[in-house]
């Protein structure tokens, strides 16, 4: 097994802890019914250290996983979590991926998924309805991107002590 | 052959992104299918233990304020009980009289809610009952203030209700007072909308909403909730009847799951006539 595939399995492994953590722990963190979406995190940290494609068929069936148990449409959150890797994964770059999952920029990539990734699942699961656009833009996604905007900074300051023992 | 492997080695990502994107779409498309179904039954078994064990963190906050709430409850439910004593005794006369059909009361299962999903509209709800209870897809959930939702998933000792608070729940519902039909759907936020009510139609602000006796899947008679406001609806023929729920949605731990199943008799019956009505020329 080459190096890249075990740490694209790791990676799947990874997310596919953090969609468990996603309906069993994130839950009682709400504020005011707005969540952050730990699933999000881990998959744009994928996606900024091995790129789109390991990105993307990570948080896939992670996605699933998530959506099959408390969603009543299941697939939403897979199409979000795909495009959202897709889109952080324009800034991976191979030789500077340790230093940019460690940097403040990770955390505003974070934010600029977790847009696309609200805009994808909101839109997708309130399309029929005839409710409040103002409330769902206020509300669920700039909310939502920027609650786990705030706690994507944990991991990035958590690995940002570590880089002293880094070499790149 | 090799002009194809090498323009599938340069938009390797963007198939692999429209391949995914596809596969959710049809997921989307088809969430009521067999494979979907066996996923969600996977999902339900593995997770809800899980969530079962995380729990006793939320729960610990919510002792206290139970045991208080529960006190006044009961103090007001002490209350209620005399009296709905004396009315069944009166009902129980006059339903002799004008020769009413003893109505049997449903049994209930009583259910924990280990799991709950109220972001992002989901509205759903994991209950530590399932098969193993005699519980099935489609009973009603209420709880002492009125209709809760109704179950859409079930496993062994779990089940997944969908809340009144869901954008595909739907329940026939009628105003008790003046007894007019309607259907009572999610609108937004904690919000519930009655539909289909006519604009000349008997309905006033404070009115009772309760389920109707024409649903196939809620016993009559059930709390839905009381008339907010009304205005104009979409197209000018229909009233918006927009109704605040008794249940308190937020604040839901325990519920009960209705061992409701409409007449087999009635359901065979309404089937066979719709379905000549359908085929009919």
């Amino acid at each position: 097994m080459t190096p890249k595939l075990q740490r694209a399995l790791i990676a799947a492994a990874m997310l596919l802890v953090l969609a468990v953590l996603q309906v069993t722990i994130v839950p009682l963190i709400s504020i005011g019914g707005v969540i952050p979406s730990f699933l999000l995190i881990g998959a744009v940290f994928v996606s900024l250290r091995e790129g789109q494609m390991t990105g993307m068929l990570a948080a896939f069936p992670a996605g699933l996983l998530a959506d099959a148990y408390l969603s009543a449409l299941v697939g939403i959150t897979p199409l979000g979590l795909t495009f959202a890797a897709f889109a952080a994964g324009f800034f991976h770059d191979e030789e500077k991926a340790q230093l940019l999952i460690r940097s403040p920029r990770a955390v505003l990539i974070v934010f600029l998924s977790a847009l696309l990734f609200h805009l994808i699942y909101v839109f997708a699961y309130f399309q029929s309805l005839s409710i409040d656009l103002g409330s769902i833009v206020l509300k669920h996604i700039l909310g939502a991107s920027l609650y786990t905007m705030v706690v994507s900074a944990v991991p990035v300051l958590i690995l940002s002590r570590r880089i002293s023992g880094l070499k790149v | 052959m090799q002009t194809l492997i090498a323009f599938i080695r340069v938009f390797r990502e963007y198939i692999t992104l429209t391949v995914l994107a596809g596969l959710s779409v049809i997921l989307v498309a088809n969430s009521d299918s067999v494979p979907v179904q066996v996923l969600r039954s996977f999902s339900l078994v593995s997770l809800a233990s899980l969530q079962t064990s995380s729990n006793w963190v939320s729960n610990i906050f919510a002792s206290n304020q139970d045991a208080e709430t529960l006190r006044d409850v009961n103090v007001s439910l002490m209350e209620e009980v005399m009296q709905l004593r004396r009315l069944r005794q009166e009902n129980m006369e006059l339903r002799r009289k004008i020769g009413f059909r003893d109505r049997s009361s449903w049994p209930l299962v009583p259910a924990e809610i280990v799991g709950k999903n109220l972001a992002l509209g989901q509205n759903m709800i994991t209950l530590d009952v399932g098969e193993e209870d005699s519980v099935a897809v489609n009973m009603p959930v209420i709880n002492e203030e009125g209709l809760v939702g109704k179950i859409v998933a079930t496993s062994g000792s779990f089940s997944i209700a969908m809340l009144a608070l869901h954008r595909d729940f739907r329940a026939t519902a009628k105003i008790k007072r003046s007894r007019i039909d309607g259907i009572i759907a999610w609108k937004e936020g904690e919000d519930l909308v009655l539909q289909n009510v006519w604009k000349t139609a008997d309905a006033i602000p404070g009115d009772t909403v309760v389920t109707s006796e024409y649903s196939n899947i809620f016993p009559p008679e059930v709390m839905i909730g009381v008339i907010r406001t009304i205005g104009p609806g979409e197209g000018g023929l229909f009233s918006r009847i927009d109704v605040e729920p008794r249940v308190n949605f937020a604040s839901l731990e325990r519920v009960f799951v209705v061992r409701y199943r409409r007449e087999p008799v009635r359901a065979a019956l309404e089937e066979r006539v719709y379905d000549q009505t359908e085929t009919a020329p």
